[in-house]
């Protein structure tokens, strides 16, 4: 189910977005707070975070759909590849700041309910980058039955 | 082929493969080590970073939060050194009422924080009630500024969206993890002082604040009695003569051992006063007015400090007390009942506020400070709430910011003192005050401040 070079590509965009957007959060944050206000430069951060993952895995998804991959295939390598991103790179700070068990428990529900918006990101970007790609796909098709083998190995249902 | 198709068609021969990006390549991969690589070498120095560019727009064109721009003061003298000491110059309403920053004139930055906001556990382990409040005090302002917005919950929410729209912690796990490989020095961790509202069944008309020196075991009572007292006339008429009414606050400052140092009375500043009058020597008979002065959008608030160390002071301030001294504690009361008069006799009695007023108009360090409250306008009225003093606010979480307009001070222990400024200060980013120009910066007649002005203007918590 797990094709290597998109799943290592989307792993590794995702860990690359998230060290960045926390990084540039901790340069802009205490500014942005202070000048539009807490709302407002929440609303930026993850507007930004948000569209940088979806770009990106909405590219991993045409890549793959250009490969001929099927649906369920993309979202299993796109879903997992960024889920395991968000836990690298987010993961081991909250883990610190959870210093008691009893914390530790309470925390649970927030990152679950994070997967859940990871899970339903990724599975919109897939879809837009099946989309998206449908018409490259289709016209690369057409060449194919012109030119076999341009496309390269049928990565299979 | 239908026209559907015919549209995909065109539409796919317009993009071609090339629409698609090749993720695998190996621009793509550099690209993400090259991200990867600036971000890790970004979280030593990121915090510090992002407060040096918050600190720089915030001087550079104001920020919500009045923790920009804090005057730079220096003072001279008894009467200035005292009056540095115990006025504050400059607070800060920031998004949580339980969190503060309070400058004074020595330069030392406070803030008062409550256990949950500040996150801190008290030296020696002990439990704090939830209306307690901790205190820390900075050198540096930077330090302090840079601590109240790590505890201040919108940084930490705004950084903690980096990692999902859900997530919580990560700003909180990162501030442990530089704190744990020496990365964050943080001064300022343990507070100084802790304040504990105290409420005695017996005096409740005289609701005071405890506060306590962790280190040096210091103890200041803030009383804060109903105002006027209907129990005490002799005390309202002495706060009348000492040109204060509508709110009352006495600050008792005691050693461990229970020696008091310091006695402090402030209040809102009346109307048609002078200090002339209260040095005068008839002017136990001067009718001095009780209506605090509203005829301008600023407002007065005056303080008189008096050394406990000296024998004469210390024997005034025993009679006021007596031997009202809470058992099992350090909570001093103040003599109720009445005084001047003996009732039913027309004799004359003790009265140990009289006795006071005396030794404040004759030893006393005296302390005027012109204040604006945002929003208030001439004539109108203070409600009850924003009349409270900011000791008791800041206790009980209600803040009410006050904008310094001026402060003055006077030794009075000295022949012919007069008021004179109490800070030289200069403000980053601020013009040098000219006294002679006028005031730009205060509204017309009628009209209201707008809250940002706390960042232009030095804020006082009288």
């Amino acid at each position: 189910m797990i094709y290597r070079p998109a799943w290592t590509s989307m792993l590794l965009g995702s860990i690359a977005i998230g060290a960045a957007a926390f990084a540039a959060a901790l340069i802009l944050g205490p500014a942005l707070v202070q000048i539009a206000g807490e709302t407002a430069a929440r609303i930026g951060i993850i507007v930004a975070l948000l569209l940088a993952r979806f770009a990106w895995a909405r590219a991993v998804s045409a890549w793959m759909w250009q490969r001929r991959a099927a649906h369920r295939r993309i979202a299993a390598n796109v879903v997992s590849a960024a889920a395991l991103g968000w836990i690298i790179t987010a993961a081991p700070l909250l883990a610190i700041s959870s210093t008691g068990a009893s914390s530790l428990s309470a925390g649970l529900g927030i990152p679950l309910l994070a997967a859940a918006v990871d899970l339903l990101l990724c599975l919109s970007a897939s879809w837009a980058g099946i989309l998206a790609s449908r018409p490259a796909t289709a016209s690369a098709l057409v060449t194919e039955a012109k030119q076999p083998g341009i496309l390269g190995p049928r990565l299979g249902p | 082929m239908s026209v559907g198709e015919r549209v995909r068609a065109r539409l796919a021969r317009r993009r071609g493969a090339a629409g698609v990006i090749d993720i695998t390549s190996g621009r793509v991969r550099v690209l993400w080590a090259l991200m990867l690589i600036a971000a890790l070498l970004a979280l030593p120095v990121g915090r510090a970073a992002g407060y040096r560019l918050a600190d720089a727009l915030c001087t550079g064109y104001g920020c919500a939060q009045a923790t920009g721009a804090v005057p730079q003061c220096s003072s001279f003298g008894r009467d200035r050194a005292v009056a540095a000491e115990t006025m504050s110059y400059a607070r800060s309403a920031i998004d949580r009422p339980d969190l503060h920053l309070r400058g004074s004139g020595d330069g030392a930055v406070e803030i008062t924080a409550s256990p949950e906001a500040s996150t801190a556990t008290v030296p020696g382990g002990r439990s704090l009630p939830e209306d307690a409040r901790l205190t820390y005090r900075f050198t540096d302002i930077d330090e302090a500024r840079h601590w109240l917005l790590d505890h201040t919950e919108s940084t930490g929410r705004a950084v903690d969206a980096s990692t999902g729209p859900a997530s919580t912690g990560a700003y909180a796990g990162y501030l442990r993890a530089l704190s744990a490989t020496g990365l964050l020095k943080a001064p300022g961790r343990t507070p100084q002082a802790v304040s504990t509202p105290v409420t005695l069944p017996a005096f409740e008309a005289q609701p005071a604040v405890l506060s306590e020196e962790l280190g040096s075991g210091l103890r200041t009572q803030t009383i804060v009695p109903d105002f006027p007292l209907p129990d005490t006339p002799s005390l309202t008429h002495a706060a009348h003569r000492l040109g204060i009414s509508d709110a009352l606050v006495v600050e008792i400052v005691s050693t461990a051992a229970g020696e008091p140092q310091r006695l402090r009375f402030s209040g809102w500043g009346t109307e048609g006063w002078s200090l002339d009058a209260l040095r005068a020597p008839d002017s136990a008979d001067i009718d001095f007015s009780d209506q605090v002065d509203t005829s301008s959008t600023q407002l007065v608030w005056r303080s008189y400090s008096l050394d406990l160390r000296r024998a004469s002071n210390r024997t005034v301030f025993d009679d006021l007390t007596g031997d009202h001294r809470a058992a099992g504690g350090p909570v001093v009361k103040l003599e109720t009942g009445q005084f001047g008069v003996r009732p039913g006799t027309g004799q004359l009695n003790r009265n140990p506020y009289a006795a006071l007023v005396d030794r404040l108009r004759q030893d006393a360090v005296f302390v005027e400070a012109q204040v604006s409250v945002p929003g208030l306008t001439r004539g109108e009225a203070l409600t009850p709430d924003q009349l409270r003093p900011t000791h008791l606010r800041d206790v009980r979480g209600h803040a009410l910011t006050v904008n310094t307009v001026d402060v003055r001070s006077a030794d009075l222990s000295l022949a012919g003192a007069t008021l004179d400024d109490v800070f030289s200060c200069e403000t980053p980013g601020e013009p040098a005050p000219d006294d002679d120009a006028p005031d730009e910066e205060a509204p017309a007649d009628g009209e209201e401040r707008s809250p940002d002005d706390g960042s232009a203007i030095p804020q006082v918590g009288p």
